[in-house]
């Protein structure tokens, strides 16, 4: 059962501040994902204190990097239920967690941090992978 | 292999576990196949008594 949006909405706001264009639709997802063009990174935000707490900012980090991908979305796993269901479905082969983070290019999946990769890790570690992703795909 | 939740005098209990079967097939492509793909938790609570745990590995990163 979704949270109150009241408390979702600074979980959200903490994303899209920083120009992540959040997905709140199936039709959302589809009008990026289906048509895939180059990179793309997913953030499937989480309420999950003990990993999204530290993914946030982490995520906040690693887009400073000077290579990141040409778009970047997120969903919001537990709240946007039909959204996330459909997101997912452009990388079913990984099994589902939140957060997580999917870097896709072309429309196939290149890099996948998982929950498992997030939990009890701080921001910078959290940065430092998603970095190492970036350099690895999106360089031009 | 899941998510660490405590140990005490009742053995040790995780969540949302995936189990290598023995007889499943090699153990290092499976933890491959979990690390890649993540874990495919197949119980949502996994309790093994004490005297059944033999090593506890931290699988995330550090």
């Amino acid at each position: 059962m979704p949270y109150d949006e009241r408390m979702v909405a600074p979980m959200r706001a903490e994303v899209t501040r920083l120009g992540v264009q959040e997905l709140r639709t199936v039709a959302d997802v589809d009008g990026v994902l289906a048509n895939p063009a180059g990179t793309q990174m997913v953030f499937v935000n989480s309420v999950c204190g003990c990993a999204a707490g530290a993914a946030r900012p982490g995520l906040s980090l690693a887009l400073q990097n000077p290579v990141k991908p040409a778009a970047s979305y997120t969903v919001f796993a537990g709240q946007d239920l039909d959204a996330t269901a459909r997101a997912r479905s452009y990388f079913a082969d990984y099994q589902p967690s939140s957060p997580s983070v999917a870097l896709l290019k072309d429309g196939e999946v290149v890099y996948f941090m998982h929950r498992y990769q997030i939990e009890g890790r701080g921001p910078d570690a959290i940065a430092a992978d998603l970095r190492a992703a970036f350099d690895a795909h999106c360089k031009s | 292999m899941g998510r660490f939740h405590e140990q005490n005098d009742r053995g040790l209990l995780m969540r949302d576990v995936a189990v290598h079967e023995v007889g499943a097939g090699d153990l290092e492509i499976w933890l491959e196949k979990q690390r890649k793909f993540g874990v495919a938790a197949t119980h949502r609570t996994f309790r093994l008594a004490s005297e059944e745990v033999v090593e506890i590995r931290r699988f995330s990163p550090p």
